[in-house]
């Protein structure tokens, strides 16, 4: 790729327990080439990606300060930038790769979707992409020219290196979103080397103070690599992920990311392309048939429970229709005691008193006579607020948040959340927009 | 309207203030009392008074109202603590009598030779009637006078509906029974009534109160005459192109609201979007229009309007099929002498007078002058010419009884129905029309439902095009024009906590009087999450505060945008749906929410320029239809001792404003009051106009308020303009008060050349352009109106060269004494207000002055 790479050996950086039994270019090209083996046969495998993300506000109420003064504090914070978990929610996405970088769907959807990138599904709260094989493979194979030996430790089994590096925004593949448009940022890090097996142990990303329009002052990342065994085979992937955001409010959000569920495609599974509607077989092989027109009222009841502690959006749930449902364009009947399934969208517990959960719940299919009828439902609030105007105070609304519409948003008090089985709510059916 | 019997001094003596009493009935338990009184009064000692019958006349309410007037010497009454009673005995022919009396308590009374003054009146219904009336004071003197009256319709008048019974006797009360129309029968379907509020003199500042109680009055008059299955209310003035009030079902109960509109506007306060277009008299022609394209249009269109005061858009051409649809009238009121011709004017004479009082039959009401010749002279107004187009009927209206045959005649020419019309969502008047809707019926469960009108799903829509703004606004900048009114507490500053301010503010409006008004005009674009600010027109965006560009008075930001995408773009929310309300004939959901301190990105300012965030509340109006955002409320938290206010509330009207190929979701007008800790109190009255994309050659930079090119220029040139040197600056471009705002550019020229003394060199020619800007345009409740202004740059070789200047404060021929002391006293000293130093302040004799082209002032340059 006509890609030339300069090692810079700066002793005054070494660490004290030098051994120069290996020579660190040597150990550092070996690693670049594991990458590249790596990177040539991840396209075969996908994983799922736990994410779970902590944000946090100032103690203090938010005043704008420069992104340089927040940087500079964030080891010791004032009084009112140190941080209070204000909001914690969990992700759950299947993600793959494929030429142009990570793929994502919701973990289950047995279809990746066109030209989706992550914040098309996750669209409130930072995240970050890469995790799974690209960050990797743009520090090592892409856009890193020199990298500096930082530290070196050698012990009688091993011992490892991390060497430092820094890429100019003009060579840099790293990008941040800026309104509608990815733009590449100057960042630096720290690659760690074992220098026995010549794997890669740590990545460490810093991008520095970002541009104003970037709506953050500073991303950090930090990957911790493990072998896995996939399919019987040893395989290099990320074993711990954190992410750090750095808000100019002085707020920031965390993220711990894990991928579990490796696996490598097999004849009856691979990665396929194409509108979600068809993937909306989870659980069925049953065809599509129909599509349920929206302004018809059901009510559901959960069939199992949904533990908060364990749940993250992109989880299935299922339900069932306690009344039925009569459509007459198209003519549908479909029976009471119908299996509805449907996706998690948000799982949030809320960290002020008094602590509580949100969940955002979307149907998206209903069982009807052994077809599956596509189903879409926003919660019924009108139902709800003319109950409570007789007898109750009256609800506070929940709104589904930017791109969960159409869904029912819920709320639990409490932290440790189980909603019963059994569970009742009151929808009503909404339009099911083709390729949505 | 309120009865009144006032008392007031005649003659040269005025020591005496005059005193408003009330003229009532005689409650059922002091008849007896009161006949005791007249068949006393033969023996009573004489009490020496001259009374003078009003006869009755027709008002505006189509109402007969009659009264007296009784002058008495003052002498009688010398002192303190004397009081009057006048009783009327009212006798209908062939009816019972009517008692009407009222005692006034007189103030101090000195030794003169004036007279004193009490008038009262009443209403009557058709018919004949004797009066006995009966003065006595409090040492039991009394003056009895007798006369008739006739209250009897004329011409037309005899064939609209009687507005009281005939024979009937009633005091005026501010409560009086509006006429509502019988319930059933036929009606007319639709009537509009287009209602130009303006004075009868075009000079005055305010709608005098008697051509509002004229208007008033019309207004009942027409409900009670033309009686319809739907009355639609538009309430405009043409001076300051808005729409004071509008309303659909428009009833009689609405009549105090019509009043309270006219007695709040104020002419000389003029809304900040007319301010930046003067010019265009477009109100009337829009109304007009969106009236034509209404869904289902009115049977008739009255507009009524002070004849004086009407204009409307020569090329104004509405669709004339769509015109036909309509009947419409045109009312121009001209009272050719005074505004109640002839409430007062003696249509009957007094008929009887038993000799003890001295009767005179004239009657008198101080003439309110009307602009113009009489009617028959006056050339017909624009908009009667239009009226002529359209085939519509000009209706004049010169007196109570002209404007009785005008009713007359559009009763006769309308078309009653028996069923009222099918409903009609209206469309308001800033939007497009739009086809009948039907409301929504909630369907059974497992039914279809039109889901629009979910409260949820209406916010939602909301929230998304919010926030799909927000994504876009960054890119656009806009003019905002702010009118910020100063108030202070009449009774002086108050001591009293935020808590016992705002309670009481809660139940009660504060008496306060203002004190000052000013203007202001600026840049306004949104960068990195909050607003940004430049004067009106500036090569560059400040970095500075708002509060540092403007240091004087209160002033709010995030009117713009930051303060509604703060409400949406809160992770957790929580919003309640307050439910339905109508206003201005428009249904709408509102919204309450809450945001707490922690979560709030609602900033104020300390006295010691620190910031502290607060948290605040409100509501969301919003219309369930289109989910278009109508109004949004925020109260901030007390907010606390470190910051000059209790409270800060924020009033926004929102509406789509389409510019430049762009829909802004901008607030059309909004309303921000500081309640201040002393009782004093601050609104602002914001708009945007003006509003713009970036464009290529645009770019939104931030830095020094001084031309690049002027730098460039200045170091090109040498030029370096030293301390101390006298310029003289003539006014190029008038500058007018009214309509002018802090921030607007000015543009003068050298009268002399500017020379370095020292150096013995011209840096600027004579004749180069200066451009400057006003800094302050203010009026205060002294009558003082004050341009405050200060130049910025001159050109040089078409380049503008940055310039300090100062005005040259010096006190001509201020020589020294022998002694050494200075030798001229009683010069009239103005200090510049504290950062004003550098500024020339003029005082203006009136809102309508101006500073004249041509203007010469002397300055003086100073470090930069």
């Amino acid at each position: 790729m006509g890609h030339h790479r300069t090692l810079i050996w700066v002793p005054a950086l070494l660490g004290c327990a030098w051994a120069a039994d290996r020579d660190p270019a040597q150990i550092l090209s070996e690693a670049t080439a594991k990458v590249a083996a790596r990177s040539a046969s991840l396209p075969h495998y996908t994983c799922v990606e736990n994410v779970e993300r902590n944000f946090y506000g100032p103690t203090r109420a938010t005043l704008p300060r420069a992104c340089s003064i927040l940087m500079a504090q964030r080891p010791d914070p004032t009084f009112d930038l140190s941080l209070r978990l204000s909001t914690t929610d969990r992700l759950r996405l299947d993600v793959a790769l494929v030429d142009n970088g990570e793929i994502y769907s919701w973990a289950g959807a047995s279809h990746f979707r066109d030209n989706d990138s992550i914040d098309k599904l996750v669209r409130a709260g930072p995240i970050g992409t890469g995790v799974f094989a690209g960050l990797l493979d743009v520090v090592m194979l892409h856009d890193v020219q020199r990298f500096y030996v930082r530290q070196r430790q050698a012990s009688a089994g091993g011992g490892w290196i991390e060497y430092s590096f820094r890429v100019p925004t003009a060579a840099s593949h790293y990008r941040v979103k800026i309104g509608d448009q990815w733009v590449p940022v100057a960042y630096s890090g720290t690659v760690t080397v074992d220098s026995r097996t010549n794997d890669v142990v740590r990545l460490t990303i810093d991008s520095g103070e970002l541009p104003k329009a970037a709506g953050l002052c500073q991303i950090k990342e930090s990957v911790e690599f493990g072998a896995a065994e996939i399919a019987g085979q040893p395989f290099l992937l990320p074993s711990e992920v954190r992410q750090g955001f750095l808000n100019p409010n002085g707020g920031a959000v965390e993220n711990a990311i894990h991928l579990t569920n490796c696996r490598e495609y097999s004849a009856e599974s691979s990665i396929h392309f194409g509108p979600e509607e068809s993937t909306e077989t989870t659980g069925s092989a049953a065809p599509l048939q129909a599509v349920l027109p929206e302004g018809l009222h059901f009510t559901l009841e959960l069939v199992s429970p949904i533990d908060i502690d364990r749940a993250a959006a992109g989880d299935n749930f299922q339900a069932r229709l306690v009344h039925p449902i009569h459509a007459k364009k198209p003519n549908l009947s479909i029976p009471a005691g119908a299996i509805v399934e449907g996706r998690l969208l948000r799982v949030e517990t809320i960290h002020r008193r008094p602590l509580r959960v949100q969940l955002a719940l979307s149907p998206r299919t209903v069982q009807m006579n052994g077809e599956t009828v596509l189903l879409r439902g926003t919660r019924d609030w009108k139902t709800t607020m003319d109950r409570a105007r007789i007898n109750q105070p009256v609800p506070a609304i929940l709104l589904p948040l930017p791109g969960e519409n159409p869904s029912g948003v819920f709320e639990f008090v409490g932290q440790h959340v189980v909603v019963p089985k059994g569970f009742r709510s009151e929808w009503w059916s909404a339009l099911v927009e083709t390729g949505k | 309207m309120r009865a009144v019997a006032a008392l007031r001094v005649t003659g040269l003596t005025v020591a005496i203030c005059a005193v408003t009493t009330a003229q009532s009935l005689v409650e059922p338990g002091q008849i007896a009392a009161t006949e005791d009184r007249f068949a006393s009064a033969v023996r009573a000692a004489r009490l020496r008074c001259s009374f003078s019958p009003i006869q009755a006349s027709l008002g505006y309410d189509l109402e007969y109202q009659t009264g007296y007037r009784i002058t008495f010497p003052l002498s009688q009454e010398v002192g303190t603590g004397h009081e009057v009673t006048v009783l009327l005995r009212v006798i209908p022919d062939g009816r019972a009598p009517v008692y009407l009396g009222k005692t006034e308590a007189l103030p101090e009374v000195p030794v003169t030779k004036a007279d004193g003054e009490l008038t009262g009146n009443f209403l009557v219904g058709e018919g004949s009637y004797s009066l006995d009336a009966l003065v006595h004071d409090d040492a039991k003197r009394v003056c009895t006078s007798k006369w008739r009256i006739q209250a009897k319709p004329s011409g037309g008048e005899r064939e609209l509906k009687p507005s009281a019974p005939p024979s009937s006797v009633r005091e005026i009360s501010s409560q009086q029974a509006m006429g509502a129309p019988a319930q059933g029968g036929s009606r007319i379907e639709r009537l509009t009534i287009l209602l130009h509020a303006a004075p009868a003199r075009p000079q005055a500042a305010k709608v005098e109160q008697a051509t509002a109680t004229m208007f008033e009055h019309s207004l009942a008059s027409i409900l009670n005459q033309l009686p319809a299955w739907s009355v639609r209310l538009v309430v405009f003035n043409l001076n300051q192109q808005a729409v004071l009030f509008q309303k659909d079902d428009f009833t009689a109960a609405d009549l105090p609201r019509v009043a309270e509109a006219m007695e709040q506007m104020e002419l000389a306060r003029v809304d900040v979007r007319t301010l930046q277009n003067r010019h265009k008299v477009d109100v009337l022609s829009d109304l007009i229009d969106k009236e034509t394209r209404q869904a289902k249009p009115a049977t008739a269109v009255i507009l009524m309007a002070p004849r004086s005061a009407a204009h409307l858009d020569p090329s104004f051409q509405p669709d004339p099929q769509q015109m036909a649809v309509s009947r419409w009238f045109y009312l121009p009121y001209h009272p050719a002498t005074s505004l109640m011709p002839q409430r007062f004017g003696g249509r009957g004479m007094a008929s009887g007078d038993d000799g003890t009082g001295d009767m005179s039959p004239h009657g008198r009401q101080g003439p309110i002058p009307m602009a113009g010749p009489p009617l028959g002279a006056q050339p017909a107004d624009a908009v009667e010419q239009f009226y002529k187009r359209i085939k519509g009927e000009t209706l004049s209206v010169g007196t109570p009884h002209e404007f009785a045959e005008a009713l007359r005649r559009i009763s006769a020419e309308l078309p009653a129905v028996k069923a009222a019309p099918a409903p009609v969502v209206s469309a308001p008047l800033s939007a497009e029309p739009k086809p009948p809707a039907v409301e929504p019926t909630e369907p059974p469960a497992g039914g279809e439902l039109g889901v629009q009108e979910n409260p949820v799903e209406v916010l939602m829509r909301l929230r998304d095009r919010v926030l799909e703004h927000a994504r876009k606004v960054p890119n656009h900048i806009c003019v905002e024009t702010v009118e910020r009114q100063r108030f202070e507490p009449v009774v002086g500053r108050l001591h009293k906590s935020c808590e016992a301010l705002l309670d009481a503010r809660s139940r009660s409006a504060p008496s306060l009087r203002r004190d000052s008004t000013d203007w202001l005009r600026l840049d306004v674009g949104l960068a990195d999450n909050h607003e940004i600010f430049s004067w009106a027109g500036a090569a560059h965006f400040e970095e500075r505060d708002l509060d540092e560009i403007v240091p004087e008075g209160a002033i709010g930001t995030g009117l713009f945008a930051t303060l509604l995408l703060s409400v949406f773009e809160n992770r957790n929310p929580h919003y309640q749906f307050a439910g339905e309300e109508t206003v201005d004939g428009r249904r709408l959901f509102t919204y309450s929410f809450k945001v707490p301190q922690a979560e709030s990105h609602y900033r104020v300012k300390t006295r010691q320029k620190d910031w502290i965030v607060t948290g605040y509340e409100g509501e969301l109006l919003v219309n369930p239809r289109t989910a278009e955002l109508v109004r949004i409320n925020v109260r901030t938290d007390q907010l606390p001792d470190s910051t000059s206010s209790c409270e800060i509330d924020t009033v926004m009207e929102y509406g789509i404003v389409p510019l430049d190929g762009f829909d802004y979701l901008l607030p059309q007008s909004t309303r921000q009051r500081f309640i201040g800790r002393e009782g004093d109190e601050a609104e602002n009255r914001t708009g945007f106009a003006s509003c713009r994309e970036y464009r290529g050659e645009s770019t939104l930079t931030f830095g020094g308020s001084a031309d690049a090119k002027g730098g460039a220029a200045r170091n090109r040139l040498g030029v370096a303009l030293p301390a101390g040197q006298a310029a003289v600056i003539e006014l190029t471009k008038a500058i007018a008060f009214q309509g002018s705002a802090a921030g607007d550019p000015i543009e003068g020229r050298l009268a002399g050349p500017l020379r370095d003394t020292q150096r013995d060199v011209t840096l600027a020619p004579q004749g180069a352009k200066v451009v400057g800007r006003l800094m302050r345009v203010e009026t205060r409740a002294t009558g003082q109106y004050s341009i405050a202004l200060r130049w910025e740059t001159v050109e040089l070789d078409g380049m503008k060269v940055p310039l300090s200047l100062k005005p040259n404060r010096a006190i001509p021929d201020l020589r020294r004494s022998p002694q050494g002391t200075l030798q001229r006293r009683g010069v009239e000293i103005e200090l510049p207000r504290a950062g004003e130093e550098h500024y020339a302040v003029y005082h203006l004799t009136g809102k309508d002055s101006r500073l004249e082209a041509g203007l010469r002032t002397e300055w003086v340059t100073i470090e930069p």
